[in-house]
């Protein structure tokens, strides 16, 4: 091989190089810099099975929590989480069946977090924006969390239904935990809701929501699931223990 | 200056080794991409749903090691013989290279029947990453298939 034929080879190995490190930075830049005022990062790391794991907690402006319909927790706990999800997201899924559980009982039922649940149906689910709509309108008779754990729990029977074949199984769902049928099933054709949930994806569009679940955890973004070893290092690092 | 078989088939060698160092190029920074996003440095930008369903199951590590990182080690490996096959055509790289990227995608079959079969999720990142090995086995197997021929024609 001549070198001229040499050089332009190295040349092109270096360009390639060169744009695919450059992009892979522009990626987590653009990640880190969404919030408009500040882009302070939180770094939190924590030790999983013997890992060392680090999530970038980003801060957000604006106020994430309020307008929020389901909210657990006592009013004067020290930090509020507002969790963004979506009910056919399978890391949603992963969070509030492995999760949430462990979560709910060393953080929420004991008074240190209150935690906010909103709707943020992604575009390409196509049973989540009407799995949306069956937990509002479970929540009309105050079974807003037994719905949520169900259409959780039982996400993988329905997220692949086609629409009638899922509202089906949502008025199972909704016998299953024992909501008046004739009401529900009203609900579920009227729109009543998608003002609410339609503010729940206004809500989240506004704190640069980049992925499902995402969770503000007292004005910083989470953009990602954690297991509850890394939640308690979050919290952590919020005063909670 | 004539061209004899053997330095046709040597001419090829060399560029099927600079098709090796594409891909293997291509296959480290994909790889280190999906370990940054392991380590949880970096988010993962996916064309189409199912990659965080894939990195986030218990199948992205391997006895503690992230698959991503054995994928970074693995490609940088390869990257840097096939560079010095191209730069020093003389040196026999391509047999190692042939059987490195066998198993390479022996592994991404499995990973492949694994995201199809039981996780029920595809990682568009972890498919191009297997196509780089794909591209890296079929181009190994060329240039050890006409570096063998340019050597019998020594003889």
């Amino acid at each position: 091989m001549n070198s001229s034929t040499r050089n332009v080879f190295l040349l092109v190995l270096a360009v390639i190089a060169v744009t695919g490190v450059g992009l892979i930075v522009a990626s987590q830049r653009s990640a880190a810099s969404t919030s408009s005022s500040g882009a302070a990062v939180k770094t939190v790391s924590y030790t999983m099975q013997g890992q060392p794991q680090t999530v970038r907690l980003t801060k957000i402006a604006g106020d994430a929590f309020s307008g929020s319909r389901f909210v657990r927790g006592a009013d004067t706990a020290p930090v509020t989480v507002v969790e963004f999800a979506d009910y056919e997201c399978p890391a949603c899924g992963v969070f509030a069946t492995t999760t949430e559980a462990q979560f709910k009982a060393e953080f929420i039922d004991t008074g240190k977090v209150r935690v906010a649940f909103r709707d943020f149906p992604l575009s390409q689910h196509q049973n989540a924006p009407l799995a949306a709509i069956a937990a509002s309108c479970a929540n009309v008779e105050k079974r807003w969390e037994a719905m949520h754990d169900l259409l959780f729990r039982s996400q993988a029977q329905w997220s692949e239904s086609s629409s009638n074949a899922f509202k089906a199984q949502l008025i199972g769902y909704a016998a299953q935990i024992g909501l008046d049928g004739n009401a529900f099933q009203t609900c579920l054709s009227s729109n009543q809701f998608n003002n609410a949930i339609q503010a729940d994806m206004d809500a989240g569009a506004a704190v640069g929501l980049e992925a499902t679940p995402t969770f503000i955890v007292g004005g910083y973004r989470l953009s990602s699931a954690l297991p509850i070893e890394g939640l308690r290092a979050v919290l952590l690092e919020f005063g909670v223990k | 200056m004539t061209a004899t078989p053997r330095d046709a088939a040597l001419g090829r060698v060399v560029l099927w080794r600079m098709a090796m160092t594409v891909f293997a190029l291509l296959g480290t920074l994909v790889a280190l991409y999906l370990w940054l996003y392991h380590l949880g440095l970096s988010p993962l930008v996916c064309p189409i749903a199912g990659c965080e369903k894939v990195q986030k199951s218990e199948f992205s590590s391997l006895l503690g090691i992230p698959v991503a990182a054995i994928g970074v080690v693995a490609f940088t490996g390869l990257f840097i013989s096939s560079l010095a096959g191209v730069l020093i055509n003389q040196l026999r790289i391509d047999r190692a290279v042939f059987l490195v990227s066998s198993l390479g995608l022996l592994a991404y079959v499995w990973f492949t029947y694994l995201e199809l079969f039981v996780i029920r999720a595809i990682c568009f990142w972890c498919v191009v990453s297997s196509l780089m090995m794909l591209g890296m086995w079929v181009f190994s197997g060329l240039a050890l298939k006409d570096s063998s021929r340019a050597a019998n024609q020594i003889r």
